[in-house]
């Protein structure tokens, strides 16, 4: 009987042992519940959908916005933020149409491709780590620069060093929220609003995840991505202070921020 | 570098038809790619509720946005973008992409690229990666599996590259820990 443990059977290397892993089966009745939630068969009826939903979640972004307006106050130089240019708040505002115009929740790679002219739709797919044009977005095109390190000068280095304290405020936010207790009981419109900004934060995630995405946007874009978390962890910190300390007047979601 | 399981060639025909609105069409690109993407939001999510709403939402999300594809690239690593989007959209929904392995540990074996003869072992790999931290198998498998780049991986997660070198070092370490099975003791 031959030896299942024989050398020539052990992984070369972790891509290898991960790539003999079996692939999983999934629920099987996936295929139902999906016809299920997909819209009529008709292409034209598909389309009316998709031109409904547009109007409907720029009506949904103008109210998110008027909710968040008292946000504006929010500090906006955190001390992991040192060097990086000022947050601006009304970015919330001036988000691009990739951004605004993209589904909640959507996290498609190249989401504003109707928009974005000749970009290629996604370019991330390729294995390859070597070919250039393989990658899913501008940043980390400009991080795998050998010379990064190196040669920053003059605007470039400052943009790279606010690029850099947006990751770390950004991830330090993330920590922030991750650390909230779960609020239990709560404010149904906090909760709403929490939504939209976690839909918000996925709106721009899918944005950065544009290929060749212009350096200046991707800036623009990161520090959307803080200013909608700060809001986020302002939203979130207060709900639980309201039900900490039983604050559930009527209009107690958005009198405090 | 192996092939992605997402790898699977789809014909024109197939996805254009998809995209004109065949529901039967459709069904066929579901069929073929229901098993990667199930196993790709397995790995990273860990559980299998997750793995499949996962699965239920990149396939819906597929459905809207087909029109939007131009074919430039290969249809498979789009749809590989989506579910890998998905799949960290859920553990940040969950507030679990932010657990990773936060400190290098000691006494952990120096990972010199070699898996461990263990490693062949499916159900024990299968069970060192189930017990990492969701962000560092998330790491893990998109560099090893997917064959992403540090600089991919940290735009898909929105963190640097040094995290994703981080990680990946950590995580290979521990998991060679994990896998590091006594030799049985002979007579």
């Amino acid at each position: 009987m031959p030896d299942s443990r024989a050398p020539d059977a052990f992984p070369r290397d972790w891509g290898e042992a991960f790539a003999a892993l079996p692939p999983e089966t999934p629920p099987a009745d996936g295929w139902q519940r999906l016809a299920e939630r997909l819209p009529p068969p008709a292409k034209a009826q598909s389309r009316s959908m998709a031109s409904w939903r547009r109007p409907a979640l720029a009506l949904a972004a103008a109210l998110v916005l008027l909710a968040v307006v008292p946000f504006a106050r929010w500090p906006t130089t955190p001390a992991v933020h040192e060097g990086a240019p000022p947050p601006a708040t009304a970015a919330v505002q001036d988000a691009p149409a990739s951004v605004t115009g993209s589904t909640p929740g959507d996290a498609m790679p190249s989401p504003a491709s109707a928009t974005q002219g000749d970009a290629p739709l996604i370019a991330v797919n390729t294995p390859a780590p070597a070919a250039d044009t393989a990658l899913p977005a501008t940043m980390p095109r400009r991080a795998a620069s050998p010379s990064r390190s190196v040669a920053r000068t003059g605007a470039g280095a400052a943009d790279a060093d606010a690029l850099d304290a947006l990751y770390a405020e950004s991830a330090q936010l993330e920590a922030v929220l991750s650390h909230l207790p779960e609020p239990g009981v709560a404010d149904a419109a906090a909760l709403a609003l929490s939504a939209s900004l976690q839909e918000r934060v996925a709106g721009i995630d899918a944005a950065l995840s544009q290929p060749r995405l212009p350096a200046g946007a991707r800036t623009d874009l990161w520090q959307q991505r803080v200013d909608t978390l700060r809001q986020l962890t302002g939203v979130q910190t207060t709900q639980r202070w309201q039900i900490a300390y039983r604050d559930d007047g009527p209009s107690s979601d958005t009198t405090i921020y | 570098m192996p092939r992605s399981q997402f790898a699977i060639d789809v014909p024109e025909t197939l996805v254009t038809r998809a995209r004109a609105g065949c529901r039967e069409a459709f069904g066929q690109i579901y069929r073929r790619f229901e098993r990667p993407v199930f196993t790709l939001a397995l790995r990273i999510c860990g559980d299998r509720e997750a793995a499949s709403d996962v699965l239920q939402d990149t396939m819906l999300k597929l459905f809207h946005h087909l029109p939007d594809f131009r074919g430039d690239s290969p249809f498979w690593g789009w749809l590989r973008q989506i579910a890998v989007n998905e799949a960290l959209l859920r553990l940040r929904r969950d507030k679990r992409l932010v657990t990773e392995i936060a400190v290098d540990e000691d006494g952990l074996p120096v990972d010199d690229g070699l898996p461990p003869p263990a490693a062949a072992d499916a159900a024990l790999l299968q069970r060192a990666l189930d017990s990492l931290p969701p962000a560092t198998r998330s790491v893990l498998w998109l560099y090893h599996a997917e064959g992403y780049t540090h600089e991919e991986i940290a735009a898909l997660m929105q963190r640097t590259p040094s995290f994703s070198k981080s990680q990946l070092s950590r995580g290979t370490r521990r998991l060679r820990a994990l896998l590091r099975i006594e030799e049985p003791a002979h007579a």
